[in-house]
């Protein structure tokens, strides 16, 4: 008997775990304050240095997992790093203007992801986030959309790391990190050679504080 | 504040880290103290340069606050000098903690001696007319020559045996830094001046036999004869305060390149504050080349966790164009660890003495870095901090200065604020027996690949006095054959502790070609050491 009702007390627990777990998290242009979006340009071969930008999403848009999965994440990016070099070994560098790193208008780089498909969710956690908000639990999906690099549009797809984390409000799953990985063809940097392209972007819960580290 | 350690702590206990690493900085062959000295009589004197001739002797250099330098008034004077100080200094701060002397006093009198080759016997020693400017830098040339620079006046200057020029004869100000030629056999040479208000001037050898003469917004190349050859500044809109960026200039004219490095601070919503700086400029102004420089919102974006305030303190460049550079972070989630062009590659080769630094929580760390001028991937680097014997953790160490040798041997003079990893030629007895912990004032040698401990020792009473452009000490090393380091600072005569129940330490001496503290507050102190 004692066993049955403390089996129930947990199951209890974890439904209330999961039904606090949020269903669809926010990209917005002004929440939170600080760049949510971050992009790395590779070159496979190492031959290249990397190009690195930040940002924010450019309009609203949401990141849905339950019931139903979908996406729609605009995302512009206004900061270059190492931007004002012109090294013939940085990727990237002699596409995009030179202009110092840490001037705040948008850079002709855009990414609109707007497909998400095979998704798949770790398990609730069913506690509250420990120290410093760590969560870490990890689950995947096969992402897909576009970007548009000085005006030329390519397609992007990969299969993504979801990536989840308390807020600073002790929420679990609050707050969701998408590592997208994908591979351009050499024409978008103007190379012999593919490029890989790694996309973290940051989605929060509606109504949760965003963990500031 | 840095976001916490991701370094993981171990599994199983640890012993004790101080204990363990002290024990490890044991092995391995050791630099030699020629000498640990103080110089100086009932005023206060300091060391703020060395010049290492070729010949093996050595030229020390700093301020004196006078009335007296030598008790019996032995020192050559150059030129007509003037009316001394009537009385010794009075300390900034009556505790002389809080606040030191600097070589920019209205007493400040720049003066400099010469040690034969073994360091052990001071052979000649000069001084300025009273009052007339201290000394902060020294440098040797060729043969018998030495340069010194300091801060002085230009109608107090002309008075000296030898005609002055100015190097910037359109300014007239009276105020500025001169640069003095000695021939340690026969006299002064020449005297050279520019007007300026701010900063400190240093020097450094050039290549050819010429010298580097380093001035707030300009380097200026000259030959032995004093002869101006290329001036070196940064572009004009780098130059001066900028707002959120604190950085510094290193003219390197053997690789044609000017160097930045400093910090730039960005108001991003989130750690970090400050990021590190270092780009590289060709001599016509123009920006060769950006690493580090990362931008606050990417360093500190959540795919890193790279939260921990960074910034480059010093530079030093290698006659092999490498760099070698020190920084701070306030924690261990530093972009300080990665390769300066790819903030998300770990730079492997930065193994270093090792040292964990687990635990640590917000603190200051120095790091040093050598970076290879082929690939500018980190060649060699290392984490120095202090640590707590007691609860097993890292604590702050902070490097003041910093001095290379032409093979990459890395002087460091360094402030630590608890228990720092000594060698056993380490000339405090602090740490041994009981002893309280050696911290404070420091000196640490590191090896050309940044993993071994050839000196390390902290310096009890010394570090007390306003060094160029900072408190504590400053490192020099010897650009010729002969590879030796030296520490530079004053020292009283004994700690002063802030605790009645721990005992005062007497300054270190071994070998001192001064036997004991002349009196008054400080005296010079120097620590010359022999490379192996």
């Amino acid at each position: 008997m004692k066993i049955t009702t403390a089996l129930l007390i947990l199951a209890s627990c974890s439904l209330h775990a999961l039904a606090t777990e949020p269903a669809a998290y926010l990209f917005e242009p002004e929440r939170p304050s600080f760049h949510t979006v971050l992009m790395e340009w590779r070159d496979p071969a190492n031959k290249f240095w990397p190009s690195f930008f930040s940002g924010k999403p450019a309009e609203p848009g949401q990141l849905v997992l339950r019931p139903s999965p979908s996406l729609n994440a605009r995302l512009t990016f206004v900061y270059q790093a190492q931007a004002e070099d012109r090294a013939h070994q940085r990727l990237l560098n002699n596409i995009l203007p030179s202009r110092p790193s840490a001037q705040n208008d948008p850079l002709p780089l855009l990414v609109h992801l707007d497909q998400i498909e095979r998704v798949q969710l770790p398990a609730p956690t069913g506690n509250t986030p420990k120290k410093n908000n760590k969560d870490d639990r990890v689950g995947s999906a096969l992402i897909k959309g576009r970007i548009t690099v000085a005006d030329r549009e390519f397609p992007i797809s990969g299969e993504a790391e979801l990536k989840f984390e308390g807020s600073a409000d002790n929420l679990p799953g609050s707050q969701v990190m998408i590592r997208l990985e994908a591979t351009l063809p050499a024409e978008a940097t103007g190379g012999t050679s593919p490029t890989l392209i790694r996309l973290y972007a940051q989605a929060f819960a509606p109504g949760s504080r965003p963990l500031k580290r | 504040m840095a976001g916490a350690f991701l370094l993981a702590a171990p599994l199983a206990a640890q012993s004790d880290r101080y204990s363990e690493y002290t024990k490890a900085a044991a092995s391995g062959p050791k630099a030699q103290v020629l000498t640990a000295s103080v110089f100086g009589a009932d005023g206060a004197e300091w060391f703020s340069g060395a010049a290492f001739l070729p010949d093996g002797r050595i030229l020390l250099a700093g301020s004196s606050l006078g009335p007296r330098l030598t008790p019996d008034g032995r020192e050559t004077v150059l030129g007509p000098d003037g009316e001394p100080p009537s009385a010794s200094a009075t300390p900034p701060d009556p505790s002389y903690a809080n606040e030191f002397f600097t070589w920019n006093h209205g007493q400040a009198t720049g003066f400099a001696l010469l040690l034969d080759s073994s360091a052990s016997r001071i052979t000649a020693i000069w001084r300025l007319p009273w009052k007339s400017g201290g000394f902060t830098d020294a440098c040797a040339g060729s043969g018998d020559l030495c340069y010194l620079t300091g801060k002085g006046r230009r109608s107090a200057l002309s008075a000296t045996l030898i005609p002055l020029e100015n190097l910037l004869p359109e300014d007239l100000s009276d105020e500025g830094f001169f640069l003095l030629a000695l021939d340690v056999r026969q006299g002064p040479r020449w005297i050279r001046f520019v007007p300026a208000t701010g900063g400190t001037p240093t020097l450094q050898a050039g290549p050819d036999d010429t010298l580097l003469w380093r001035t707030e917004n300009a380097t200026f190349q000259l030959n032995s004869e004093g002869i101006r050859l290329n001036t070196f500044s940064p572009p004009p809109g780098l130059r001066g305060p900028i707002k959120n960026v604190k950085t510094h200039w290193v003219a390197d004219p053997l690789h044609n390149r000017l160097i930045r490095y400093g910090e730039h601070n960005h108001h991003t919503g989130r750690e970090p504050w400050r990021c590190p700086v270092l780009n590289l400029y060709h001599p016509d102004q123009t920006l060769q080349l950006e690493l580090y420089n990362w931008l606050g919102p990417i360093v500190g974006h959540d795919a890193y966790r790279l939260q921990s305030d960074s910034a480059i303190r010093g530079l030093a460049c290698l006659p092999d164009g490498d760099i070698i550079l020190h920084a701070w972070s306030d924690g261990g989630n530093s972009a300080m660890l990665r390769e300066p062009f790819d903030l998300s590659r770990p730079a492997t080769r930065f193994r270093g003495l090792g040292w964990q630094m687990w635990g640590a929580g917000v603190l200051s760390l120095a790091y040093v870095i050598r970076l290879d001028s082929n690939t500018w991937e980190v060649k060699a680097g290392t984490q120095l901090a202090s640590f707590l014997p007691q609860q097993n953790k890292p604590n702050s160490l902070r490097i003041d200065d910093m001095a290379v040798l032409p093979d990459g041997t890395v002087a460091l003079a360094t402030h630590s604020a608890t228990a720092m990893i000594q060698t056993p030629n380490a000339l405090s007895t602090m740490g041994r027996g009981s002893a309280p912990p050696p911290s404070g004032p420091g000196l640490i040698v590191l090896n050309p690949t940044l993993d071994r401990l050839l000196f390390a020792s902290a310096l009890p009473a010394t570090g007390t006095a306003s060094v160029r452009h900072r408190d504590g000490a400053i490192v020099t090393a010897s650009h010729g054959p002969v590879r030796r380091i030296a520490y530079l600072s004053s020292a009283l005569a004994q700690t002063v502790p802030k605790n009645p129940e721990i005992p005062a330490l007497p300054v270190p001496l071994q070998r001192p070609f001064q036997s004991s503290h002349g009196g008054g507050l400080i005296d010079a102190y120097c620590v010359i050491l022999q490379i192996p």
